[in-house]
């Protein structure tokens, strides 16, 4: 257990809300969002909330579950326990970095009820039909860069995975990170660090071509 | 230093892009406000029904008592009405796989077990679908082993080949899109024709 000063502390955690220690950071976008919060108005900041970061949150949803109906449900899930997390909510992280840490809390539990079920169907099916492989030597076109990508994240472990799309799909600093993911920012920092050189092998185990220009 | 064209800027660009093309369905965001107002309501109608009535307690004990009448009353006709429109409740899904001893619970199966998947509440449309490696089984209502009891559909699918089982459960108050035959496919058609869907898997060994 962490007990550095930038851990993360749980959305809904009675901490936040006892001694009314709300406040907004200077730096949030979602300022106006925290104020609404702030001023008990949880209906309004949701609707915000929800047009604002919705589509990101979604975005992670899939690429991180890779199952369009479970994505979905669970895409509504998150701003339906958002809602409800809305009055512990203090300010002290911006408002996105503390939707997300509900959105990958909401993840992770999908991904543990199907772990089992996960495991079975990388062995029982072959559902990625490979691309044909081009000469030896040649660059990856951005198409079949982006096929392969979309594979070969899937073949991360979950973790490994939620790093990479927290870092790259949803430009989060590692700082961010550290307070989503309730892990120091060195140890996602590493993580990420081991994750790219094993999607770039993938990738070109699987097309054949370098992920470079030679 | 990284170069536009180097393997990391070029992986890390990629990555930026990854599932740009996803959108959520349409029509989610009034679907959890309908949610959270049909929590509100659930939770809060007897008490708001007070603070907006200034009336004494002796006509509130009337008033009690008339609202209870008019409940049972509600309840009487929904029994006499099956057949009107259902009002919307959550939609559940459950799955429970047969073998030769009492019905189990869980995610793994074996080849000869009967799965029986059950959906309960949801609107006034209502399917079960089953694909097996993503391609469709059994779509009920209409498929043989559908039972449709009002307020639970069932379908059984006997499993005669091993493989990843997914059951779709979905509602809507609308006409729900006939299945194709693809889940990826099927599955975002209803989302986006905007049913709630609800998924558990089967793993058969």
């Amino acid at each position: 257990m962490s007990s550095s000063n930038t851990r993360a502390r749980a959305p809904g955690d009675a901490n936040l809300v006892a001694g009314g220690e709300a406040s907004v950071r200077a730096d949030d976008p979602d300022r106006d969002v925290v104020g609404l919060i702030h001023a008990g108005e949880p209906g309004d900041a949701l609707r915000l909330i929800m047009q604002r970061h919705g589509t990101a949150v979604y975005r992670y949803c899939r690429e991180q579950l890779r199952d369009i109906a479970l994505a979905n449900d669970v895409h509504q899930q998150i701003f339906l326990q958002i809602y409800r997390a809305l009055t512990s909510f203090a300010g002290r992280s911006k408002l996105r970095t503390w939707v997300f840490a509900i959105a990958r809390h909401r993840v992770h539990d999908a991904v543990k009820s199907r772990k089992r079920a996960q495991a079975h169907l990388e062995d029982d099916e072959d559902a990625d039909t490979p691309d044909p492989t081009p000469e030896p030597g040649d660059r990856i076109d951005d198409e079949r860069l982006k096929q392969a990508l979309i594979a070969c994240v899937g073949e991360l472990d979950d973790v490994m995975r939620s790093v990479i799309l927290l870092r790259y799909q949803q430009g989060f600093t590692f700082e961010e990170m550290a307070e989503i993911c309730n892990e120091k920012p060195g140890t996602l920092q590493a993580r990420v660090t081991r994750a790219l050189p094993l999607l770039r092998r993938c990738i070109e185990a699987r097309t054949g071509g370098k992920v470079w220009t030679p | 230093m990284d170069t536009l064209n180097s393997p990391t800027s070029r992986l890390e660009n990629a990555l930026a892009q990854l599932g740009a093309e996803h959108a959520p369905p349409a029509g989610w965001q009034d679907r959890v406000l309908a949610v959270l107002r049909t929590e509100r309501a659930v939770r809060s109608a007897p008490a708001s029904l007070r603070s907006i009535l200034p009336w004494p307690r002796a006509k509130l004990a009337v008033f009690d008592a008339l609202l209870m009448a008019a409940a049972v009353a509600c309840i009487a006709l929904g029994f006499a009405h099956r057949d009107a429109p259902r009002p919307a409740r959550p939609l559940e899904l459950a799955i429970a796989s047969e073998r030769a001893g009492p019905a189990m619970r869980g995610s793994s199966a074996q080849i000869g077990d009967i799965a029986h998947a059950t959906a309960r509440g949801g609107a006034d449309y209502r399917a079960v679908w089953v694909y097996r490696r993503d391609r469709l089984v059994a779509a009920c209502p209409g498929a043989p082993g559908c039972h449709d009891a009002g307020d639970a559909m069932t379908a059984e699918v006997a499993l005669h080949a091993p493989g990843r089982y997914v059951f779709l459960a979905l509602t809507s108050a609308s006409p729900l899109p006939p299945p194709g035959g693809s889940y990826d496919r099927d599955a975002a058609a209803a989302l986006a024709a905007g049913a709630t869907v609800r998924s558990e898997t089967l793993v058969v060994e």
